[in-house]
């Protein structure tokens, strides 16, 4: 073979292979659309049709919702059929076709099968408060057989039973959804709802509405006596809590209870409400002593003040120094009858003496209470003694420890 | 002789005794180290936070008017985020056929769709490779409970390209509007419904900006960083006295080079920026104009990657776009040079969609595509501002290749923004030209430009000492014609040809 005959060769070869590798040149429009609609229905078989040759036909390039995709034509007669598949054609929403190779183009709009299977509904917040201010939400989208959602305008209803009310509101679907508020009401129960179009009806929902913020309440106490004898527990209880509707608060309402005694410090209980009612107890003092007492839920609710008076339970008590003094005996310490005190009153002893500044505290034990002073820490000398107990202060000067 | 014969058995003994100890030792050690190894306790919780975002186009919300609550910020974050991640699992399904993630932003009911698409495409063999490069959701509707959010995502600029068998088939630009369901679900917002409300065809025609001065540029590096301009070695004085040197020689121009990895890809480093500011300060001060070079030593192409290029390419034209010694944007250095790497489909696709994002950005300066050849330049013309390409061959076909060029550029002007010739004539080139050929190139190509009315930027201004390996590999033939194509040497001196730089003072 010569060496022109090759080039040529190699000519033909180069060109033929690029006239086939050219797949974005537009072609002439041999190919016509037929009976192209620009709408159809969901679940309706969609054949795009052309007109012209079938022989190297081209591909149609399908964009949809969720992406794109090729199809390959049947040929019958010079007609050439695309069919697009289900999963397309189920799918409401705009479709765009493009033959490839050539210019034709075009998009049609598929609408969602108008006979309604099933109503998906979420509705929320599940509880909401009584009264005139909160609400929840209920939202439908309705769907057709192919999980489409229904056209704009599609009416949905929803009904409401509360107690022995029932209500009706109708809502249109609009921006794929039809949804419809909840008012809560000034009692407190459950609102039961659902919703349908068509005739298919939604499950049930529940929404709860619940007690609102309590309101300001009033104490209450229980004493067993009114004597400071550190043993008795005085008990608080708070009327029963409601919200400004009547409404009993909600279980586990936490109610903080303040109490002033006569030298200002302030002490504090806890309780939570059980059918609206909390209560909290506080131990007696052990010295006279007057409180004034509030309760309140933080940020929302609180009580009157009320006021207790303590009475002194002994307005004596005998003090015994043995054993050279080292042996100090408190007692018996006795009770507003008579009877010896129950157990653990505190006495205070404080030694002021010799640069030694020195306080014991000791609880009592059959009404009495007994110090016993060490000489390695006590030296000997003399020294002040003050003894406390129930308020009651008693001094000795100068007491000389050997 | 035996005795000679016994030691070497007994030496050859020896090394193969320590040699199987090592060895024995080495997988002992192997063992253990690799028993020792396991989960990092750090990860025990997967409390690692994913923070690289691979899928980040244009996206602008609008919250007014929302039916039902008020969407807060943080709110609208999740949703951004679980949102475009919805659109990027799916293109990722539609390029791999694999359905990895759409579990994960998409619905039960959803995925299943999803699914049917990708079984389908997967038994016709189709792959398809699709991106969005703008989104502007509004929201239409937030539930009182926070857990449904219904938007309309208008004008969604969307690409797909098609293959099948492997073969490029066809390839679509629409912007699209949708209706999107968003439901809240085990802590993500998955997509329920997604609806195609309209469609048209994508990518408005912008403006043409033509260029409206005449260039006599140069190429430009500084001498001790070549191909690395805004690098360690950066110092403005360099550059002032770079530019003062061009000025004086009769010149108008440069044109410069952004690196896209350099640069930070798809989140800018301010420091590169302020380096091109201080640059582009220089050359006002000398007024001269800057033709900015983007996307330098950039490769990829792939359509899962055009958002990236597309946010550098925002951040570096939005920095740039205001300063009056900006001349025009070069989009790409020679991108037909990748045509058969990349795809020819692929290639050309993104640069016009870089193209098109430019002008919308910045529709007052010219764009172009600096071709590696006078016959690439005949591609996408519409699509540029002013036509450029680089020539290096002989300057006897140069006249009937512009004739050829000019019969489809119709009114739009046209550069040669590289060519030049190196004066190296040693070891690995005993054939090749010296100085003396290099300025007798310079000569005639003055002259042939001068005659077809054309604006040029000759390559380049200085000799360097050094190249990177990267922009020319390391044969040394390739490499040492490349250090000198100059009209200074790697001292500043000026070579013969520096009274050639240009003939119309």
């Amino acid at each position: 073979m010569s060496l022109k005959s090759i080039a040529l060769l190699i000519s033909v070869i180069l060109i033929l292979s690029n006239s086939f590798m050219q797949h974005e040149t537009v072609t002439n429009n041999i190919y016509t659309p037929v009976d192209h609609q620009q709408m159809y229905t969901a679940g309706a078989r969609i054949d795009l049709r052309f007109k012209g040759d079938g022989t190297n036909a081209p591909e149609l390039l399908i964009t949809y919702n969720l992406g794109s995709t090729l199809i390959s034509p049947q040929t019958q007669n010079n007609i050439l059929t695309y069919r697009l598949p289900p999963f397309i054609s189920h799918n409401s929403g705009t479709v765009k076709w493009m033959l490839l190779t050539t210019a034709l183009q075009g998009d049609f709009y598929i609408q969602s099968n108008s006979e309604i299977v099933e109503i998906e509904t979420y509705v929320g917040p599940p509880s909401i408060i009584a009264g005139n201010t909160d609400y929840s939400m209920v939202v439908s989208i309705p769907l057709d057989i192919y999980d489409n959602v229904q056209e704009e305008g599609t009416a949905v209803s929803f009904h409401y039973n509360k107690g022995i009310l029932e209500s009706q509101n109708i809502s249109k679907v609009k921006n794929l959804i039809a949804h419809d508020y909840i008012y809560s009401s000034t009692a407190i129960g459950p609102i039961l709802l659902a919703a349908n179009s068509g005739n298919k009806f939604s499950k049930e929902f529940i929404v709860d509405v619940k007690a609102g913020l309590p309101v300001d309440f009033t104490l209450s106490r229980k004493l067993n006596h009114s004597y400071a004898d550190g043993n008795q527990l005085a008990t608080f209880s708070t009327s029963i809590l409601k919200d400004s509707y009547g409404n009993t608060v909600s279980d586990g309402t936490l109610v903080v209870f303040y109490i002033t005694t006569s030298s200002g410090v302030i002490l504090q209980t806890t309780g939570t409400t059980i059918k609206g009612i909390a209560t909290a107890s506080m131990i007696h003092p052990e010295k006279a002593d007057s409180w004034s007492v509030t309760a309140a839920v933080t940020g929302m609710a609180s009580s009157n003040t009320i006021n207790l008076e303590f009475q002194q339970v002994f307005d004596d008590y005998e003090i015994q120094l043995l054993e050279g003094n080292r042996s100090i005996i408190v007692g018996p310490l006795k009770s507003f009858m008579g009877q010896i005190i129950p157990d653990g009153v505190t006495v205070e002893l404080k030694i002021v003496g010799q640069s030694i500044e020195e306080t014991y505290l000791k609880q009592s034990y059959n009404g009495k209470v007994r110090f016993e002073l060490n000489p390695d820490l006590i030296p000997k000398g003399n020294y002040d003694l003050n003894i406390t107990a129930g308020g009651i202060t008693k001094t000795f000067k100068k007491v000389s420890f050997e | 002789m035996n005795n000679t014969n016994k030691n070497i058995l007994r030496s050859g003994l020896i090394l193969f005794y320590i040699l199987i100890i090592a060895l024995i030792t080495f997988g002992i050690s192997s063992l253990y180290s690799y028993l020792n190894t396991g989960a990092d306790r750090s990860k025990m919780l997967h409390t690692e936070q994913i923070q690289d975002r691979y899928y980040i186009p244009i996206i602008k919300w609008n919250t007014t008017n929302v039916e039902g609550r008020q969407v807060d910020a943080t709110t609208l974050k999740s949703v951004e985020e679980d949102y475009l991640n919805a659109w990027y699992v799916k293109a990722r399904a539609l390029k791999n056929n694999t359905l990895t993630g759409i579990e994960d932003y998409y619905t039960e009911n959803a995925t299943k769709k999803v699914t049917q698409l990708i079984k389908h495409n997967l038994s016709q063999q189709i792959n398809v490779e699709m991106t969005t490069l703008e989104h502007h959701p509004k929201i239409e509707f937030f539930s009182e409970d926070g857990q449904l959010i219904v938007l309309t995502d208008h004008n969604v600029l969307e690409y797909h390209q098609l293959f099948k068998n492997e073969k490029f088939i066809g390839k679509s630009t629409t912007i699209n509007t949708y209706k999107v369901i968003l439901l809240l679900e085990d802590g993500y917002w998955r997509v329920r419904q997604m609806i195609k409300e309209s469609t048209k065809d994508g990518l408005q025609k912008s403006t043409s900006n033509d260029l409206k001065m005449s260039l006599k540029g140069i190429n430009y590096y500084p001498k001790n960083s070549p191909w690395d301009t805004f690098g360690p070695l950066f110092h403005k004085d360099t550059i002032a006295a770079d530019f003062k040197i061009i000025k004086n020689a009769g010149l108008n121009s440069v044109r410069v080079f952004v690196g896209y990895e350099d640069f930070g890809k798809e989140y800018v480093l301010q420091e590169k920026i302020d380096k091109l500011l201080l640059l582009l300060d220089q050359a006002q001060q000398e007024d001269l104009k800057v033709l900015i070079t983007l996307f330098d030593f950039y490769g990829d192409y792939s359509v899962s990657d055009w958002t990236m290029t597309q946010k550098h390419l925002i951040s570096v034209v939005n920095a740039v776009k205001n300063h009056d010694a900006l001349l025009g944007y070069d989009l790409k250095n020679e991108p037909d040079l990748d045509f058969d790497s990349r795809k020819k489909q692929t290639v050309e696709s993104w640069l016009i969609h870089m193209l098109y994002r430019v002008k919308s950005i910045d529709n007052h300066h010219p764009t172009t595509i600096g071709w590696s050849n006078i016959s690439s330049a005949q591609s996408l013309i519409e699509e540029v501002d002013f036509i450029t390409f680089h020539y290096y061959d002989s300057l006897v076909e140069f006249e009937n290749a512009v004739v050829e060029l000019r019969k489809v550029t119709g009114d739009k002007s046209i550069a040669v923004t590289e060519y030049g010739m190196s004066s190296y004539s040693g070891v690995w080139n005993l054939m090749g030209s010296d100085e003396d050929d290099q300025a007798l190139y310079h000569k005639e190509a003055q002259e042939l430009l001068k005659k077809n009315k054309l604006s040029f930027m000759s390559w380049t201004l200085y000799d360097f000492e050094s190249i990177p390996e990267s922009v020319t590999g390391t044969l040394p033939w390739r490499r040492n014609p490349q250090k000198y194509y100059g009209f200074l040497d790697s001292r500043g001196k000026k070579k013969s040809s520096f009274e050639y730089i240009t003939s119309q003072r």
